[in-house]
């Protein structure tokens, strides 16, 4: 058995030598989670309007384009949970705030990140936002080992890539992402998206999402913030496999919480305005879409507010 | 816990550091304990149900040594319907029920019959079979009745092979769970091994494979002939990748402490007859049909017909035992009546071989094989019985598309993952084929020692960065 143990260990610190550079390298590598909390924490005081939601508001939305000073901290698959909590934990700080943009996409009712296709986001929120999902222990390995958390293969490739950066093409300090690549608009990309939505939504997730919701705006309610939902813009070979059903819930679950909060709804997801053009692929818009989208918000939504920072 | 987890990796650790820590003595409450974790990590409460089962066989074994002539069979029969009767509430009680159901609502009457909202105890399958086969060996004078209780209760409960098999024999492994295993480092570095090419089997193919095989196989009505000819390959190689690999690293871990368990596939897929195939595919299971079932009833009914019944009966038990839904056992059936044919035509077909002057066949025949079985897997691979017809129906059609590549973007797959499955696919066929046929791993065992480590590291490499580590259930975990 001597023999046996020396061996292994022997066998094992190549192993080990080569885990530890690679979570060395994972742990040196800037992500949006830290760059998004940083420009947050920074900006804090001044923003006026805030805008939440997962990819598209992140790639959809710029908030230079508003007349208030805006900030989108809108992220890959962030779900309400994370929206409802990130918002709360900065609501004392940012003194200036008067409207939050809430984008609810497709999914988002039925969506938690534990339960979609990139889980690792969760401990991503725990570690740079302080923000633990109550499924995740203190002492899971995940929290910390980038390795873990990012999935072997994900974290694999940021080593083939020099472990540049985990931070969506054309990051903007204002949280908007311009960037990204250009996908193909087609039936088959619309039906695969839309697909793959539809495996990550859960039943189990819609009451808590609601009651989240419920709680979140009526603690804006009561700083006299206004919350406004929205529903961002997608291409028609998307909208063509999105099942009927859930949209009408969609519809009627923000019906009835704008109806109790006396809240605002827009939904353009079927707007006419967004053609081919504004999309870099079937749900994403692309950064000449995201400024013709984001300028419409400010037409249809903000332009009656007055900001005193940017007089 | 599944064997591709983390969990597992801290668990086997722990297990086999104490298991050799131990003396002889203390062993067996050791596994015992590991194994009540292991499989409490799922259910917890179904232990309950494997006791229940456990304190019967046991005693049914000591019983039935005791007694003679028709108390000996009563004392069997009781422990049998035991077995199956938790078999039949925990997995066809719903099954029936529904189908009950459903005849009713054809004569517009409601089934006062309530269903029951249980989970499926992981595993049932077999652990139950396990224990039958013990109470059928006492009864039969071929194992005596174990009187330790816990060497007995390890017999069914054993880690290794407590959730999907093999599905042991008492006499090969209750002798070995009684004797004192010394550390050997040429076990456990053979067992090391075998755990990692079932590791590999499971996390870097069968999940890879199961990326497109879920796409297509959820919702199949969207795909054309040649989407559902791909899936249905890649299906057939992600069972096999998947169960087999399942079957590589429990008997490794068990191999690591001195247990060999049975082996239970042979290179299913070199099979030239489908008869062949079910001698080398989950070869516990169908040795017990063999010799619990078939051997019995070929007693009983006798020639061409009886022969043919006998075949029917078996392979739709088969599919039963697999799950209890109708794909499953149209699957059975499907094989079963492969096998009829097979036997009605082997007097024709060698005649007409003769006369042909073929001799060999067996590229054409291993690939026949291969097809008849995936054409069975159709069944056994859908989510339902109307997918499964769906999809034999439509997997040869809409060939004037096969050169329209734009279909196969449907199956959500890039096309470098594509060229990576049928990569994997042919590693593995020609992994095996050196293994079988040129010694590969006796000549791989005479290399120097910085060969062998660089191959172990290139195979760690390969498992732990392209490995999908999602947590996908063994596919047998469900029986």
């Amino acid at each position: 058995m001597k023999k046996f143990v020396i061996r292994l260990f022997i066998f094992l610190i190549p192993i080990s030598g080569f885990i530890a550079a690679w979570e060395y390298g994972l742990s040196r590598m800037p992500d949006s989670y830290s760059m998004k909390r940083e420009h947050l924490e920074s900006l804090a005081p001044k923003i006026e309007v805030l805008v939440l939601g997962p990819s598209h508001s992140l790639r959809g939305v710029d908030p230079d384009c508003f007349s208030m000073k805006g900030y989108n901290v809108a992220n890959i698959q962030q779900s309400i949970y994370y929206d409802t909590r990130i918002t709360l934990k900065y609501l004392d700080k940012m003194t200036s705030l008067k409207v939050v943009l809430i984008d609810i996409s497709y999914p988002s009712f039925w969506f938690q990140v534990h339960t979609c296709d990139e889980p690792f986001r969760d401990y991503f929120y725990a570690r740079e936002w302080g923000i633990r999902y109550p499924s995740i222990k203190w002492y899971d390995i995940h929290l910390y080992s980038k390795i873990l958390a990012y999935g072997n293969e994900k974290a694999w490739n940021f080593a083939l890539s020099g472990f540049s950066t985990d931070l969506e093409r054309g990051y903007q300090e204002n949280g908007w992402a311009i960037g990204g690549k250009k996908g193909p608009l087609n039936d088959s990309a619309g039906y695969n998206l839309a697909k793959a939505h539809e495996k990550e939504m859960k039943q189990e997730n819609f009451a808590d999402n609601i009651s989240d919701l419920k709680i979140f705006i009526g603690e804006l309610k009561k700083r006299n913030i206004e919350p406004v939902f929205f529903i961002a813009p997608y291409n028609h070979f998307y909208n063509k496999y999105l099942d009927k059903n859930r949209m009408k819930t969609i519809d009627s679950a923000i019906n009835g919480l704008c109806s109790i909060y006396s809240c605002r709804k827009y939904d353009y997801h079927t707007d006419s305005r967004f053609t081919d053009e504004d999309f870099r692929e079937v749900t994403h818009l692309n950064k000449d879409g995201a400024i013709k989208f984001s300028k419409i918000l400010n037409d249809e939504i903000l332009k009656n507010y007055n900001s005193p920072l940017l007089k | 816990m599944l064997f591709n987890s983390l969990q597992f990796l801290y668990f086997f650790v722990i297990v086999t550091v104490l298991y050799f820590s131990l003396t002889h003595q203390w062993r067996w409450v050791l596994l015992l304990a590991a194994s009540c974790y292991f499989y409490m990590a799922f259910v917890p409460i179904y232990i309950l149900i494997l006791g229940f089962t456990i304190v019967i066989d046991y005693f049914a074994g000591i019983f039935i040594e005791g007694a003679q002539g028709k108390r000996r069979k009563l004392y069997l029969t009781c422990s049998l319907v035991a077995n199956i009767g938790v078999l039949a509430v925990f997995k066809y009680y719903n099954f029936l029920n529904d189908n009950l159901t459903f005849l009713l609502g054809n004569f517009h009457v409601a089934n006062p019959i309530p269903g029951l909202a249980i989970l499926l105890p992981i595993g049932l399958s077999f652990h139950t079979f396990q224990a039958m086969s013990y109470t059928i060996e006492v009864y039969r004078g071929n194992q005596k009745a174990e009187r330790h209780f816990g060497i007995y209760s390890l017999y069914v409960m054993f880690y290794p092979q407590l959730v999907a098999g093999p599905i042991e024999r008492p006499q090969n492994l209750l002798p070995q769970l009684k004797q004192n295993h010394e550390f050997d480092y040429a076990n456990v570095a053979s067992g090391l091994r075998l755990m990692a090419w079932g590791l590999f089997k499971k996390v870097v193919i069968a999940d890879r494979l199961a990326i497109l095989i879920d796409n297509v196989y959820t919702d199949p009505h969207h795909f054309n002939g040649i989407s559902l000819v791909i899936a249905t390959l890649f299906c057939n190689y992600k069972i096999y990748c998947d169960f087999s690999g399942y079957t590589d690293i429990a008997r490794g871990a068990a191999r690591v402490m001195g247990i060999k368990l049975m082996q239970n596939f042979n290179y299913p897929f070199m099979s030239k007859t489908i008869a062949e195939f079910w001698t080398r595919w989950h070869i516990s299971l169908s040795t017990w049909f063999r010799d619990y079932l078939f051997m019995p009833m070929s007693r009983k009914y006798r020639g061409v017909p009886g022969h043919l019944f006998n075949v029917f009966v078996i392979f739709f038990l088969v599919g039963l035992w697999h799950g209890a839904s109708w794909n499953f056992i149209m699957w059975g059936v499907i094989n079963g009546v492969y096998l009829m044919i097979g036997t009605l035509a082997r007097k024709p077909w060698k005649a007409f071989r003769t006369a042909i002057g073929i001799r060999k066949y067996s590229i054409f025949s291993i690939v026949g094989t291969f097809t008849l079985v995936g054409f069975a897997t159709i069944f056994f691979a859908s989510n339902n019985i109307s997918n499964a017809f769906y999809i034999a129906g439509h997997m040869f059609t809409s060939f004037n598309d096969l050169l329209h590549f734009h279909h196969l973007q449907f199956m959500g797959v890039k096309n470098s993952y594509l060229v990576l499955s049928f990569g994997l696919i042919i590693v593995l066929e020609l992994l095996q084929y050196f293994y079988r046929n040129h010694s590969l791993l006796n000549r791989f065992l005479k290399q120097p020692v910085y060969i062998r480590w660089a191959v172990y590291y290139a195979a760690i490499f390969v498992i732990g960065v392209y490995g999908i580590f999602e947590h996908r259930q063994f596919i047998y975990f469900q029986f």
